[in-house]
């Protein structure tokens, strides 16, 4: 399929998973609907919830199918079939076209100006949708397991699948059903999709809270309006942000499940429907799902159900926690029937102190890359940190987009409102407190587990809001000091001004060089074919292919160190690849290995055929690299020349 | 809606849901014959899936001496897999095509839950033929009626993965199974000597 061929099935199927997502999402929430002439971002928060209950449900049908050994294409199909056709037989409104109609004049009335153009916007990046991944995570857990469950037609425990036996995985489950469906070379579709919704609760939300604290005054509407949109497009302008949506990373999908939850809070307090509650406690337990280190939010989620549904009946209130806690949990209940450890080695390191997978120096290993950033310098600096810092081996994302500066901000934010209330009684600032207090949370819940910018991204519609609602107020107050007559239009500069310096690069005009979209122009007017394009990119890729045709001539393995972000492309049937942070080859018992001097062992143990050597130091450090290219040089390999300084290949001799 | 119609919607609905179960049931894999992963509908921008050993090999090391390289005998028992037993086994095997002596097999062994799928790797048969009953040829263990001892099983090493324990055993040479009588259902973990 042409890469342009690709795209229009993408966008196609996008299409009606969102519409098969609305329709199942009002169904669940018994006939959500936006009231009859609601302004548009009511609407679009009506669709927003519809399509994350939706997406939910469609996630929690293809887990109980994978548990039950049914995760084939045929019953995912025929499932996908059966559903719509049971809910019209079942539903005699669905049945009049009147119906359908008014589903596509809720999506119409949703979208206002500002919508469109991130619509637009979007339409554009999905030209990124087309590029080769050669993230570390995708590469080597998401997919993975993913192919590992849609072969299997079951999602299974796998102990030979590098922690995967004791992760929460949603998303990964919904990416196996795609490769069960023959949806494969569409999958990026599931991310990009999830993001322009991410985007837009983004505007929804920002709309809803300003719409709160600034009230209905004359001139509010375009602070709130021009605010919501500014939050929305920016980061559609970040070339981080572009690759993070448009590749397989789950970041974004976790953002839009755990701000919809709060959104859905949001509603209820102004519509007293508990449908939204209904909403919240089913998509806060998918998002639990989708991986381990979200139970730290569980806490944060029934705190927030009970300080704001206690006025319910204690029966109802009690069944939306139970509903809430039974959604969370299959994953981690899975995690303890299959393995009898319901969450990840490192989660039991952390809290326990032991564990009879990792050791100590695996805990250490992760902590210390997870927190490569933090560690660097002053933490308060480390949001600023992330932005301006040139990538090297400690910040290895470029371009990170400006927003992620202001992770400390909502921190602010919530004390300050916490203390006014407090202090003040002051009861005005509900939408805006319960957010920030939502985006606190789970920002110092990074800053103690993972500083890695990308990570910011599961609460950025959160940090994206939080900004733009301070942003808001703080213009209102601005312009209230400019005449009457001048004020719009000082409105409007100010909200242009202010989205123009969000989007410009802070690292320069070069920095656009790096856009996914622009790499994926060029890649696909170039014609080339993907093993030449990764090979332009990726460093190792043609050294992974001569040590793996070595090994296989030699009927050995590979020992990679440095490579695992290629091993959906450097893999062969016929030779095992070894070497990874953890297990056989772990990067640091290799280094001690050679410094004791038993590497001859080690790889004759493993058959080794060849060794490929990331020299750059983001694998091992300098003084370790000398130390294994010596070892391995005594133990009887000789050096092939590699197509790049920083990569060493070493073949049996 | 009146209570005969209702009655009749729910029981097609649920007829519906039970013929879709049923044919996924009959139409699901089951890995054995499978030629490799490259059957799966891969994204396009992806030619191959990782090795399944990379994945595997992450044991490895708890079952090595790292200052040898010498395989560990963590467990052991010996074995005699008689006729109408069921083996209890689960797991893939890892060896090159054609066949060498001490390559490793990979399993788990059962822990009375029934067994994991893996999967086979792309040549797995050839010298698994040589070996092992027949329902081991595509490499992947399941409960298998055996007909008695299998030949030639000192050609293979297993490593016996303990899910439950997450505890495991490098034997080269060695098979250990967990047996369960075909007609009494009685379990017994014993190991096959080289």
């Amino acid at each position: 399929m042409s890469e342009l061929a690709t795209i229009i099935a993408g966008l196609a199927v996008s299409a009606a998973f969102f519409a098969y997502c609305k329709i199942v999402g009002r169904f669940v929430l018994l006939r959500l609907d936006p009231p009859v002439e609601a302004p548009a971002h009511v609407c679009l928060r009506a669709i927003l919830m519809q399509f994350g209950a939706g997406l939910a449900a469609v996630g929690f049908s293809v887990l109980s199918l994978g548990a039950l050994g049914l995760l084939t294409g045929l019953v995912l199909a025929l499932a996908a079939l059966f559903a719509p056709i049971a809910l019209v037989w079942w539903n005699a409104e669905m049945r009049a076209a009147s119906f359908w109609r008014s589903q596509l004049r809720e999506v119409r009335r949703a979208i206002d100006a500002p919508v469109a153009v991130i619509g637009l916007l979007f339409l554009g990046l999905s030209l990124a949708t087309v590029l080769p991944d050669t993230g570390w995570d995708v590469t080597e857990y998401h997919y993975a397991y993913a192919m590992e469950w849609a072969q299997a037609g079951r999602i299974f425990a796998d102990p030979f699948m590098t922690n995967e036996v004791y992760f929460a995985n949603n998303f990964q489950a919904l990416y196996a059903a795609a490769f069960a469906l023959h949806l494969g070379p569409i999958l990026h579709f599931f991310v990009w999709l999830c993001s322009l919704f991410s985007l837009l609760a983004t505007y929804a939300l920002v709309r809803t809270v300003l719409g709160e604290v600034l009230g209905p005054a004359k001139g509010n509407a375009a602070i709130e309006a021009g605010s919501a949109f500014v939050a929305a497009a920016v980061p559609i302008a970040s070339p981080w942000f572009q690759y993070y949506a448009t590749s397989g990373f789950i970041d974004i999908p976790i953002g839009l499940m755990t701000a919809l939850p709060i959104f859905a809070i949001l509603a209820w307090r102004e519509t007293r429907d508990d449908r939204w509650l209904l909403g919240a406690a089913i998509i806060a337990g998918y998002a639990l799902g989708m991986k381990p280190l979200l139970l730290a939010t569980l806490p944060l989620y029934y705190a927030i159900f009970i300080a704001f549904a206690h006025t319910l009946p204690r029966l109802r209130l009690a069944a939306l926690l139970a509903l809430f806690t039974v959604l969370a949990s299959p994953w981690y209940v899975r995690n303890f029937v299959a393995v009898g450890d319901p969450v990840p080695p490192v989660l039991n390191l952390a809290l326990r102190g032991s564990d009879p997978i990792y050791n100590r120096g695996d805990l250490d290993m992760v902590k210390g890359d997870l927190n490569k950033t933090r560690d660097d310098g002053p933490v308060l600096l480390l949001p600023l940190r992330l932005v301006l810092h040139p990538p090297d081996l400690t910040y290895r994302e470029p371009n990170v987009c400006v927003i992620v500066a202001g992770v400390y901000l909502p921190i602010l934010f919530a004390l300050w409102l916490g203390i006014r209330r407090g202090r003040e009684r002051w009861r005005g600032d509900g939408a805006v407190l319960i957010v920030n207090v939502a985006a606190a949370y789970a920002f110092v819940v990074w800053l103690l587990t993972g500083t890695e910018a990308r990570y910011v991204l599961e609460t950025f519609p959160l940090l994206c809001t939080s900004l733009a609602v301070a942003g808001g107020c703080a213009l209102h107050r601005l312009v209230s000091f400019v005449p009457e007559p001048r004020r719009h239009a000082a409105t409007v500069a100010s909200i242009a001004i202010a989205g123009v310096a969000g989007a410009v690069p802070l690292h320069g005009v070069s920095a656009l060089a790096d856009s996914p979209v622009y790499s994926a122009a060029r890649y696909v007017a170039s014609g080339m074919t993907r093993e030449i394009y990764l090979f332009n990119i990726s460093r190792g890729y043609a050294e992974l292919g001569y040590a793996n045709d070595v090994a296989r001539t030699a009927r050995g393995s590979v020992l990679e160190l440095g490579f695992e972000n290629l091993r959906l492309y450097s893999a062969d049937q016929d030779v095992a690849g070894i070497g990874a942070w953890q297990g056989p080859g772990r990067y640091r018992d290799i280094v001690s290995d050679a410094r004791k001097g038993v590497i001859p062992q080690f790889l004759a143990a493993h058959d080794v055929a060849a060794v490929v050597l990331d020299c750059t130091g983001q694998t091992l450090a300098a003084s370790d690299i000398l130390a294994v290219q010596a070892a391995v040089a005594k133990a009887g390999f000789r050096e092939a020349t590699a197509t790049e300084d920083n990569v060493k290949v070493f073949v049996r001799s | 809606m009146n209570a005969r119609s209702r009655t009749l919607k729910i029981v097609v609905t649920l007829a519906a849901i039970a013929a879709i179960l049923l044919a996924g049931r009959l139409t699901r894999p089951d890995f054995v014959g499978r030629a490799s992963y490259l059957e799966a509908p891969l994204p396009s921008n992806i030619a191959a899936i990782p090795r399944r050993t990379q994945c595997a090999t992450w044991w490895l090391d708890r079952a090595v001496d790292r200052s040898t390289g010498a395989a560990l005998p963590l467990a052991s028992a010996t074995v005699a897999i008689a006729r109408n037993h069921v083996l209890d086994l689960t797991g893939w095997a890892y060896l090159d095509d054609p066949p060498r002596e001490g390559r490793a097999l990979w399993a788990t062994w059962g822990d009375g839950r029934g067994p994991l799928a893996m999967f086979p790797l792309k040549r797995i048969d050839v010298p698994l033929n040589r070996h092992l009953p027949p329902t081991l040829r595509s490499g992947f263990f399941a409960s298998i009626r055996t007909d008695g001892r299998p030949s030639g099983s000192n050609d293979l090493a297993f490593l016996i993965f303990d899910a439950q324990r997450r505890s495991m055993c490098w034997v080269p040479g060695v098979l250990t199974v967990v047996l369960t009588d075909a007609r009494t259902r009685r379990e017994s973990r014993r190991h096959l000597p080289p």
